[in-house]
């Protein structure tokens, strides 16, 4: 336990420090891009890992976030700190809409209504032209700035204040992933998903618990979202698209569902695969496709899990017992 | 202590449990009996919360619990231990004992855990291995520690001993017992019905829901139908 802090806060340092070195933004923009995929892959990774609940409608959630800053920011002048507030509640709000009929059900229900309603979401960030602009997007979401009752506010007018920000955001979901995992409510979540009757039967509210799971992905979901938004000064019905829900789900299921290391691993995976496969850009997707279809067969638990196996095969092994 | 009352089962269409009537006194331990399939386990998840009767009463410590919602029979005082998969492998035996007292908010649950511990020293031994890794018969007795962390009054036990090498048939048996003496009364659903008749006080026969006999555990072990019905003898 002490060793995992440990890990977490010298990771959190090494990533800070970053910036103080690197000087080429493309990196830092990469760097940003990396962790937006990181916090939506933890954000999922609360229905999906811990709950096992599968949520196939998780870009939907983004997008809202993105959506609402968007629209609250170009049409309403609000304070980027709003706007990132409200794109995290509102995408929460849909998240009870959608959760609230589908989690009571058993069977592949909740997965059919978040799989509907992203593709409903998406037609109608297209469509909707009076509100969204239609498919061709909302350029000119302002840059986040931060309020100064003294003076002219500081505007994030560079990818280093942005990268610190995104830092935060993945300290933020880490540490709720971590407090999660070791409490009350994180047993009730792995007691669901390994077995619903016996849980009930120990007295585990499990529509509450995966109510809970639930609208905890996807507040973080809308609040990254609402930070992409303005970061890259663009929202568009791309952010809704199913291929970003897949994303998000290849990254918790190769990383390893259900630990707070498997969806970083994932989203590291995932942000950097496509550059090393920049050759063959056009098979991109099959190359995830078959990346994902290896990991369910051959490593279930993910990569996280395959080593956590081996080490402690390895560990076993050194002990003189063949267990 | 427990009374059910004239109780109507169904799945769909189809009933499971026909003018069902028991009754499980305090300190008792009480075996129902009967083959796969009869409604043993039925009967459990219908006391427990866990599926609805169609008609009938169920009265516990003079309180009226049919239609209550399962965490509201636990807190009072029932705790259902089922059969199949018993524990969560993915949780530890730690974290398996502290969710047995998932719906209790006082302060001496650890306490408690530590109790448990004494009383299967092979657990603590344990405590931080994923229950997955336990053997059948200490993954019963984690089952069977778990329910205890609920602070039962009754225990409902299903098929404990179902898959056990036959030496933890006979440890598990001890420990019905040993609830027992800890003033934990138990109704033990079995189809091993020698262990079962063996340990308990009175005994119910199931048949395709319905109960066919019911006394003395004793006497209905002696009782040449049952012995030909189910021992083969």
């Amino acid at each position: 336990m002490t060793r995992q802090t440990l890990t977490g806060i010298l990771l959190f340092g090494l990533a800070a420090a970053v910036p103080a070195f690197v000087a080429n933004p493309f990196y830092l923009h990469t760097g940003i891009a990396l962790m937006v995929n990181i916090v939506l892959a933890l954000s999922l990774n609360f229905i999906l890992g811990y709950v096992g609940e599968k949520s196939l409608g998780h870009a939907a959630f983004y997008g809202i976030g993105g959506y609402t800053a968007a629209i609250l920011a170009i049409n309403y002048a609000l304070p980027a700190w709003l706007t990132l507030i409200a794109g995290a509640f509102v995408s929460g709000l849909f998240g009870l809409i959608v959760g609230y009929p589908s989690l009571r059900l058993r069977g592949p229900y909740f997965a059919i209504a978040t799989l509907g309603f992203g593709a409903i979401l998406q037609l109608i960030a297209t469509n909707w032209v009076a509100v969204t602009k239609g498919p061709m997007g909302m350029p000119g979401v302002p840059p986040i700035s931060l309020p100064n009752p003294f003076g002219a506010g500081f505007v994030f007018s560079t990818e280093r204040p942005y990268y610190y920000l995104a830092l935060i955001f993945v300290a933020l979901t880490c540490w709720i992933t971590y407090r999660l995992a070791n409490s009350r409510t994180g047993r009730a979540f792995v007691a669901i998903h390994e077995n619903v009757d016996l849980a009930e039967s120990v007295g585990i509210d499990t529509f509450n618990f995966k109510m809970i799971a639930f609208l905890l992905g996807t507040v973080l979901a809308g609040l990254i979202g609402a930070f992409n938004a303005h970061y890259t000064n663009f929202i568009s019905p791309k952010a809704l698209e199913p291929y970003l829900t897949l994303n998000a789900v290849t990254m918790v299921i190769i990383g390893g569902e259900g630990t707070l290391a498997g969806p970083i691993v994932g989203a590291v995976l995932v942000t950097f695969l496509p550059e090393v496969l920049r050759v063959a850009e056009q098979y991109r997707m099959v190359f995830f496709g078959l990346i994902l279809l290896i990991s369910i067969i051959y490593a279930p638990s993910g990569i996280v899990g395959l080593v956590r196996n081996i080490a402690g095969r390895r560990e076993a092994a050194r002990h003189g017992n063949a267990a | 202590m427990l009374e059910v009352k004239n109780l109507d089962v169904y799945y769909g269409p189809h009933r499971a449990l026909e003018g069902f009537n028991l009754s499980v006194k305090e300190g008792e331990i009480v075996a129902l009996v009967g083959a796969n399939g009869a409604g043993k386990s039925t009967l459990l998840k219908v006391v427990s919360g866990l599926i609805r009767p169609r008609s009938g009463e169920i009265h516990f410590a003079d309180r009226r619990v049919d239609g209550l919602a399962a965490d509201a029979v636990l807190r009072a005082g029932i705790v259902h231990v089922p059969e199949g998969r018993r524990v969560f492998s993915d949780l530890t035996v730690e974290e398996n004992l502290l969710i047995g007292a998932f719906s209790r908010r006082d302060s001496e649950i650890r306490q408690d855990a530590e109790r448990i511990y004494e009383y299967f020293p092979v657990l603590k031994e344990r405590r931080g291995q994923f229950a997955g890794s336990l053997s059948g018969g200490e993954q019963q007795m984690l089952a069977i520690g778990r329910g205890l962390m609920g602070r039962p009054k009754l225990m409902m036990l299903d098929e404990p001993l179902l898959g056990l090498a036959p030496v933890m048939v006979e440890k598990v048996a001890e420990i019905i017992q040993s609830l027992n003496r800890m003033g934990i009364s138990v109704l033990l659903a079995e189809q091993n019905i020698t262990v079962a008749l063996g340990v308990a006080h009175r005994g119910y026969v199931v048949e395709t829901g319905r109960i066919t006999m019911e006394g003395e555990a004793g006497a209905l072990a002696a009782d040449p139908q049952v012995r030909q019905a189910y021992l083969g003898i």
